[in-house]
């Protein structure tokens, strides 16, 4: 057998030789130097926490509710007890004779038109400066100005506190039922609670993310999450969390529009601030006294035991400064509101009780531009010192007799979706099940969703002023 | 010589008063002790995407919007800018100032003035001040949260205004005034003029269920009712000279006087004379806007004087 070709020997000269040591030049030949880096990606301004209000205060006082319409309503009932006031001062300075009160619009009245009241024949009726009651022994129903003929049921004057013989405007006048019947008493008039229908509307939130072929198919080195290197995965992951405080905003704020051809949503804030109270105080300067206006304020409106607090940080700051009595004149310390000393080490309340109420505090990321878009507004700042107080309420559903948070984000159903599916998802695009001509992938999400709040009048914000 | 002082002479004694004239007016400023003054808040509650419905038996109907949130209570300190600089105030009640530099200082006094002064509070809108309190009324009147307030800071959050009985009289007499005035405008204009400004307005000239043009009388009742209906806006166009020559120029074209019929890119008489260049627009409106613009140029002065000298 011949024997095979040896190839001629190579490799010659061999080795370089360095007369000064190897340098890091050598580094410019050598293209795949091993890097070292973090596969993942890090997030330049903390992890996105949503900082959602749903997350934050649990499902036991937000909740999620399906709608098939666009418009979506609920009811709700006013006051049980009728008062109204007086329009103008009226003479009484004969004990035990009838004067005639009119009646002041529009407190008095139930309809702007000024034709209802809750007054009746026969009610016996308080003064408030006084406590003294009168029967009512005649109405003249004239619109926005009821006179009702008022009979003291004893030997005295109906006037405004305890000397005069004046019953001033704006005294205040409690109706009761009839308390004084008397022998064979025949059938009183009939009252009823005012009713009102609430309805709002569910906009439409859209997004989308398109991205090219080439864009799509390169391999970085850069886990995106979940292990996706593809580029495409971060500018989805932004859609998701743009949609995510897109919904947020919607449902909180509100999107005021309405006209033919799109509708907005009312937002929980705009619907507080309409029906609910507002207490103010002086930003920096939160006092116990402030805590007392809005403790009378929920009380007068028949909130619940709970609240919790969406609030901005500076206000929790201010809050925090208040409870452990940091200031020299601060109004209590931190050992008078139930706090330990635990609890003064790690300075910050998260609940506290007061004049039969509790409150939560939590911080709320959305009030605050510096924390979510990362700038300092220099031209005022409508969310600063912030902070919105929702019942901790379960309130009662007359039809179904269960109980329901109130506050709720209110989600339009296609029936073509998943039901219970909030953000519907959809992709087209060259690699995609809906090809098109472009080599391109679009990625797509739509919500349909609006507010609902229950019983607003027993929300309150509570907002730090400067001056 | 070198280090002798300058002296300036004193201002006369009649400008430093002056200075601060405003801040001596208001704390100067007396207030009826029989009356009540309502201070009102600033923000007014936005309109609802749907309005609140009433249900009364089988009838549903609107709820008039709520003006105003139910309540919110005044915030009695705040920091103004007076005679030149920041200052607190803060009203209690029984304190005969509300410069917190002029109060008292000791902490269990102000503890106790803390406690007796009386919460007030925005009630629907409105807070009814007696006007006995006159520290409280001075508060409220120069206080930064008073968006009407000389003093306030630029940074304040504004809260309220003051109800000025008088202010609202004016406003109502000076609506009141200008119906009057726009009726006998529209009353007296001539029919020449009546027309023009009718145009202007939009009111119609002709009947939409017939089709015949309406006489001058029927037009008049509604440019008088017009005059009626926006009486300030009747009047600052009433006898508007452009609003003129624009009228003539638009009927000029309509009745082919003026038109682009020889070159599409000229405005000329029906003669044929050229106008002005109009290279580019298409619409009559666009047409008439060029025309009109050019009239109240130099070159234009004569297609002015000829276009009057037609129509007016």
């Amino acid at each position: 057998m011949p024997s095979e070709i040896v190839r001629g020997a190579t490799g010659q000269p061999g080795p370089i030789a360095y007369p000064s040591g190897i340098t890091t030049g050598i580094f410019n030949e050598l293209n795949f130097v091993i890097p070292d880096y973090i596969p993942g990606i890090i997030a330049k301004y903390g992890n996105s926490s949503y900082m959602l209000a749903m997350e934050i205060l649990g499902r036991t006082t937000v909740e999620t509710v399906n709608t098939t319409t666009n418009t979506f309503s609920h009811f709700e009932k006013g006051r049980p007890f009728g008062s109204g006031l007086v329009a103008q001062d009226v003479t009484s300075s004969v004990a035990g004779v009838a004067i005639n009160i009119t009646l002041k619009s529009p407190q008095s009245y139930n309809n702007t038109a000024g034709t209802q009241s809750p007054f009746l024949l026969r009610q016996v009726v308080k003064i408030r400066s006084n406590g003294r009651k009168f029967r009512v022994t005649n109405i003249t129903r004239t619109a926005g100005a009821f006179v009702i003929e008022a009979t003291p049921l004893g030997t005295y004057t109906l006037i405004t506190g305890n000397s005069g013989t004046t019953l001033k405007a704006g005294e205040g006048l409690e109706t009761f039922g009839n308390q004084l019947a008397g022998e064979s008493s025949d059938t009183q008039g009939t009252q009823q609670q005012q009713m009102y229908r609430y309805d709002n509307t569910a906009t439409v939130l859209r997004a989308s993310v398109k991205s090219s072929d080439l864009a799509g198919m390169n391999k970085t080195q850069i886990d995106f999450g979940g292990g996706q290197f593809y580029e495409p995965t971060l500018a989805i992951q932004t859609m998701n969390q743009n949609m995510m405080m897109n919904i947020e905003d919607a449902v909180m704020e509100g999107v005021p529009s309405d006209n033919t051809s799109d509708n907005g949503t009312d937002g929980v804030l705009p619907v507080v601030e309409t029906r609910g109270s507002e207490v103010d105080y002086v930003q920096y300067q939160f006092a116990i006294g402030d805590f007392q206006n809005l403790t009378n304020v929920l009380d007068a409106n028949g909130g619940p035991r709970e609240y919790h607090f969406l609030q901005d940080l500076k206000q929790r700051q201010d809050i925090n400064n208040l409870l452990f009595g940091i200031y020299k004149n601060g109004a209590i310390s931190y050992g008078s509101v139930g706090g330990d000393m635990k609890e003064s080490v790690t300075y910050g309340f998260n609940g506290f009780s007061t004049d039969t109420f509790d409150f939560h505090f939590h911080r709320y990321k959305g009030f605050t531009p510096e924390a979510v878009f990362g700038y300092t507004p220099t031209q005022g700042d409508y969310r600063a010192f912030f902070g919105l107080a929702v019942p901790q309420g379960m309130v009662q559903d007359a039809k179904d007799n269960t109980s329901r948070p109130m506050m709720q984000w209110v989600y339009q159903q296609n029936p073509d979706i998943t039901a219970g599916q909030r953000i519907y998802s959809w992709s087209l695009g060259y690699t995609q099940p809906t090809k098109t001509s472009v080599a391109e992938n679009t990625y797509n999400q739509i919500a349909y969703v609006g507010s609902r709040v229950l019983a607003a009048e027993q929300f309150c914000i509570l907002r730090g002023i400067i001056s | 010589m070198a280090n002798a002082e300058l002296k300036t002479a004193p201002l006369p004694k009649e400008k430093q008063v002056d200075k601060w004239a405003l801040e001596n007016e208001y704390l100067a400023k007396e207030y009826d002790v029989n009356k009540k003054y309502v201070f009102q808040l600033a923000a007014e509650n936005l309109d609802w995407i749907k309005p609140v419905m009433e249900v009364t038996g089988n009838k549903t109907r609107v709820l008039e919007k709520r003006q105003f949130k139910p309540y919110q209570n005044l915030v009695m300190s705040s920091q103004i800018v007076w005679k030149g600089s920041r200052v607190n105030i803060r009203y209690y009640d029984g304190c005969e100032t509300i410069f917190v530099a002029d109060q008292p200082k000791d902490k269990d006094l102000i503890d106790q003035l803390i406690k007796s002064t009386t919460k007030r509070s925005f009630l629907d809108g409105n807070l009814i001040i007696e006007g006995y309190d006159t520290q409280l009324l001075r508060f409220l009147d120069i206080c930064s949260w008073n968006v009407e307030s000389p003093f306030r800071t630029n940074t304040a959050n504004g809260i309220f205004l003051a109800m000025n009985p008088d202010k609202k009289a004016t406003i109502e007499s000076t609506k009141l005034d200008n119906i009057e005035k726009a009726l006998k405008l529209a009353t007296d204009a001539t029919d020449a003029k009546m027309m023009i400004h009718s145009a202007y307005l939009g009111l119609s000239i002709i009947d939409q269920i017939s089709g015949n043009s309406l006489s001058p009388k029927e037009i008049r009742a509604a440019y008088r009712k017009k005059a009626l209906e926006d009486s300030t806006n009747f009047i600052n166009t009433y006898g508007n000279k452009l609003i003129e020559i624009k009228y003539y120029i638009e009927k000029a074209l309509q009745d082919g006087t003026i038109s682009n019929k020889l070159n599409p890119n000229k405005a000329s008489w029906k003669s044929g004379t050229e106008i002005t260049d109009i290279s580019g627009l298409v619409s009559r409106d666009a047409i008439a806007d060029r025309l009109l613009e050019f009239s109240q140029s130099e070159e234009g002065a004569e297609f002015l004087i000829q276009l009057k000298a037609i129509y007016s």
